[in-house]
């Protein structure tokens, strides 16, 4: 799959530091949108593009706290960076707790600021993989019909053909035929295969 | 009696001739046709004509000649009248030529619109008299371009306004009218009128009755009526009446007191106020139909009629029902006076009245005068020993300055506090010379202030002894004309006031210090608004360094790039060295400097320095200001100081509020007690007991108050001569004010 470029999104009332800190991270190689207020950001947001935030704590009307509690109510995952003209522990706090990214001044070392952003981009790429992957698990599922599904639940709980048959009131030459029809949907070669592929769609509500 | 002189006897028999001249040529005859929609006994119709006579017989330009008919429609409402009328009239000016039609009331016109064609082809009318509705359908009706008109003043709403003034306990309105179709026309016309009053005034219909039930009903009408007469022309049973006779009839018989719109009723039953006046309107009609005698399009003149109205009262009516003339509307003419003894003679018994008074005070006064002339005398004698006393008590020095000659005469008491040895000669140059350099200009402009206004106020000024110390000295005095003293001479007073300025100085290097102790306080507050509002550039540089570093790594860096990245660099260092500046300003401890500054500066300036505080704390702070305030005299630091104390006060009301009514707001105006500027928060306000005592020193509400702040902030204000108070807001929260005169002159460099 061609994944896009992932854009890290600057979001800062002081248009000055805006775009020192948009030239410096262009210079480093990112791709880099820039915004002078939260709701500017949230009007446009693209979620569907990979990245990451970099928000002012302190801005008027729309604090940078309030831009990540917009994100989380929409249920995204886009790793928000905080700055803050100088950090007091409150507010740290608060941010970590919600699952900020990451808390920087606006004077940090611009090696914190590229190693944060790195982190913050890594993070949102392997999220987004640990997704697609489910989302594929979750479509090899979808193929079992209701029967093969019920069979399946058995198997995994290591239960013999004769025992699933007698369970499920069906002759046990159906029970196999079923077992043959699960592998070669979910493309697997063993019953210790299927078990682990069966852990891994576990929460998928299969 | 002076002869004329020989010129302006020839100007006068010059004069004489011309207007014999003029006079002697024949002016133009017009004639204009004056088609009355009632009879010609008709009251209203006899106001009109008389107005419309009157403004024909003014004119200079035309010789008007007037031929009134009376169409009587009231009275001969049969289909076959008007044909009849039509015929009547054709033939009668079959060969006279009119130049101009004048209609009154909307029955004249409506019979001309159907019949006119055929009698008066082509000739411009004036439509007077007729109502509203009329005018707007005449207005826009294809005859419009021979026709224009006056409308009939629909004062009703003005009436029934000034009715209810005059009874204000009013709850039932009874109006009363007839059925002939002018009396239908005016019952629309009130019941329009009254629609909005209805939520609070009953109507009792009195209208479409036989006389004899309206005379009946009117009699027994409940308490806080007022009886509204429209017009009978026809009662309920078909008996023809002219309207003021029914009008009299109704008046005699009612309990309540009886309006109605006209002139033409006043003296017949009416209490009166802003009526129609028919004179009025006929006059305006006239004067109309001069216009288009005179070349103008009826079409080009809009409809008239705005201002026929004029407030008049009948006393009799006022006695009646007991209204004070103190109640009407200023303006007012009261008619049908009784005679009185003080009505007819009122100003010659008042001039005896006065003149009685005059001379029974005359004597008093002499009485008076010669007592206190032999008092006067010996409290002189009293004074003079104790003025000495006092002066030589007082350590004051006496002294008068020739202002001609510039001979200074001083006691020797004077001598000594100007410095000079008890026996020298004086002149005002070698006075000036004592003086210290910073004040002579003073005292020399209070002298020359003196010469003209005749009075020396209170000067004060520093005098360099001959050891090199100094002495403040305060002087005061005034110009004597006495002969004794020459014509010019300025005679005053001066004391040492050393101490007290002393004093003065030391109460001032006190409140700097406590003024700089508060403020030192109110930075720490702001200490950590501060590191964020320099990180804020400190860090855009360092970005910008980083992003200028990286560039340069580039073999063929961009150039453009690197020059915008310092440009920038530049800018906020500047942006940072301006933080360090106004805090610098703020901690400064410096002797009081007083200057010309603009209040709404100092205000923007200030809001600056909360602005992060403001963001962190999620606050809203607006600055209303009037950018063209007058300037004032101050200390900048001190009067920030005390914006400053006020702002911080407000942010910290609001902060127990939600985010969305923290609302801090600064507003600066002119207004009379001086340039004021004003802080307001919506938070929950001071209690009455506390409101008195929060500019006590050690006053505070906050657990880590010091109780200073608002203390020194009125003493600042005080010393700048200003004021500052404190309130309440009625929809919450506390407002302070602080005001100072605006400096004198000019504006703000």
């Amino acid at each position: 799959m061609n994944e896009p470029i992932p854009i890290v999104r600057i979001v800062d009332d002081d248009v000055s530091y805006l775009t020192a800190v948009a030239r410096m991270l262009r210079a480093s190689g990112f791709t880099v949108k820039t915004f002078a207020s939260a709701a500017e950001f949230l009007a446009r947001p693209e979620l569907d593009v990979p990245g990451c935030v970099i928000v002012d704590l302190q801005m008027p009307e729309l604090s940078g706290l309030d831009l990540q509690e917009a994100l989380a109510r929409e249920g995204q995952r886009l790793p928000v960076i905080f700055l803050s003209g100088h950090g007091d522990i409150a507010t740290t706090v608060r941010a970590m707790r919600r699952g900020a990214e990451d808390f920087l001044t606006k004077r940090a070392p611009k090696e914190d600021l590229l190693d944060a952003v790195k982190r913050a981009l890594d993070r949102n790429t392997c999220e987004r993989d640990a997704r697609a992957q489910l989302k594929a698990l979750r479509e090899r599922f979808t193929a079992l019909t209701p029967r093969e599904r019920e069979v399946l639940h058995h198997v995994v709980q290591g239960k013999l053909n004769k025992q699933i048959a007698y369970d499920l009131g069906i002759h046990e030459r159906t029970v196999k035929l079923h077992r043959t029809s699960i592998t070669t949907k979910l493309g697997v070669s063993s019953t210790a295969e299927l078990t682990k592929l069966w852990m891994e769609a576990r929460g998928l509500d299969v | 009696m002076k002869k004329l002189p020989a010129g302006s006897a020839t100007l006068v028999l010059a004069l004489l001739l011309t207007q014999a001249l003029f006079a002697a040529e024949p002016k133009e005859v017009k004639r204009v046709l004056l088609l009355y929609g009632e009879g010609k006994a008709h009251p209203a119709h006899e106001l009109t004509d008389q107005g419309i006579r009157e403004a024909f017989r003014s004119n200079q330009l035309f010789d008007v000649q007037l031929y009134p008919e009376y169409l009587d429609s009231s009275r001969f409402s049969g289909s076959s009248h008007a044909p009849a009328v039509a015929d009547y009239l054709r033939r009668r000016y079959a060969g006279i030529k009119i130049d101009a039609i004048i209609t009154v009331y909307p029955s004249a016109i409506d019979f001309l619109m159907r019949e006119k064609a055929e009698i008066f082809p082509e000739v411009p009318i004036v439509a007077s008299q007729v109502p509203r509705l009329s005018a707007e359908k005449l207005d826009r009706s294809p005859f419009r371009h021979f026709l224009t008109g006056v409308v009939i003043g629909d004062n009703s709403t003005g009436l029934l306004d000034g009715a209810l003034q005059l009874r204000p306990a009013t709850k039932h309105v009874a109006l009363v009218a007839g059925v002939a179709p002018n009396d239908v026309d005016g019952e629309q016309i009130w019941r329009n009128a009254l629609k909005p009053y209805l939520e609070k005034l009953r109507l009792i219909d009195l209208t479409k009755l036989p006389i004899q039930e309206v005379l009946a009903r009117v009699g027994s009408l409940p308490t806080d009526t007022i009886i509204l007469y429209s017009t009978i022309f026809k009662d309920g049973k078909g008996v023809d009446f002219v309207p003021r006779e029914a009008l009299t009839l109704v008046s005699r018989a009612a309990n309540s007191p009886v309006f109605g719109l006209y002139e033409s009723y006043l003296g017949y039953g009416i209490v009166g106020g802003p009526l129609v006046s028919w004179q009025n309107l006929g006059k305006e009609s006239a004067l109309m139909a001069l216009r288009i005698l005179g070349g103008a399009s009826p079409a080009s003149l809009p409809f008239g009629g705005k201002r026929a109205y004029i407030n008049l009262y009948d006393w009799r009516e006022l006695k009646r029902w007991g209204i004070p003339e103190s109640e009407l509307p200023p303006g007012s003419e009261i008619r049908y006076t009784e005679p009185s003894l003080w009505r007819d003679y009122k100003g010659t018994i008042a001039g005896m009245i006065a003149l009685m008074t005059v001379e029974a005070l005359l004597i008093i006064g002499l009485v008076l005068n010669l007592r206190m002339r032999r008092r006067a005398e010996q409290a002189l004698r009293e004074s003079e020993g104790r003025v000495a006393l006092a002066v030589s008590s007082a350590g004051a020095g006496l002294w008068s300055l020739d202002m001609d000659t510039g001979y200074f005469w001083t006691s020797d008491r004077a001598l000594e506090l100007f410095g000079f040895a008890p026996d020298e000669l004086l002149d005002y140059e070698k006075f000036l010379r004592m003086i210290h350099p910073a004040d002579r200009e003073v005292v020399r402009q209070a002298t020359q202030q003196a010469a003209q206004s005749g009075l020396l106020s209170t000067v004060d000024y520093r005098v360099v002894l001959p050891d090199g110390s100094i002495r403040w000295v305060a002087s005061r005095g005034s110009f004597q004309q006495s002969p004794a003293n020459g014509p010019n001479c300025l005679m005053g007073v001066s004391v040492d006031i050393t101490g007290r300025k002393q004093a003065e100085e030391e109460i001032d290097r006190q409140r700097n210090q406590l003024a700089h102790v508060t403020r030192v306080s109110m930075v720490s507050q702001l200490a950590s608004s501060i590191a964020h509002e320099l990180n804020q550039p400190l860090g855009a540089i360092l970005r910008n360094a980083e992003a200028g570093e990286m560039f340069l790594h580039d073999p063929s860096p961009d150039l453009d790039e690197i020059r915008a990245i310092l440009a920038d660099i530049r800018k906020d260092n500047h942006r940072a060295g301006a933080v360090i500046d106004r805090m610098r300003a703020l901690m400064k401890q410096c002797q009081t400097e007083r200057r010309r500054l603009d209040l709404d500066h100092l205000a923007n300036e200030t809001v600056i320095l909360v602005r992060p505080d403001v963001e962190k704390r999620q606050l809203r702070l607006v600055l209303e200001s009037d950018p063209a305030l007058p300037p004032v005299h101050g200390d900048p630091v001190q009067l920030q100081q005390v914006l400053l104390n006020l702002l911080l006060n407000a942010m910290d009301a609001v902060g127990a509020n939600p985010p969305e009514r923290r609302l801090v707001t600064v507003r600066t105006q002119y207004a009379s007690s001086g340039v004021e500027v004003i802080v307001s928060d919506t938070g929950c306000g001071i209690s009455e007991e506390e409101l008195l005592r929060v500019f006590e020193p050690f006053f505070t509400s906050k657990p880590n108050g010091l109780g200073m702040g608002l203390a020194i902030s009125r003493d600042i204000i005080e010393a700048h001569g200003g004021r500052l108070w404190v309130e309440n807001n009625v929809a919450g929260g506390t407002t302070f004010t602080f005001a100072l005169p605006a400096a004198k002159g000019g504006e703000v460099k």
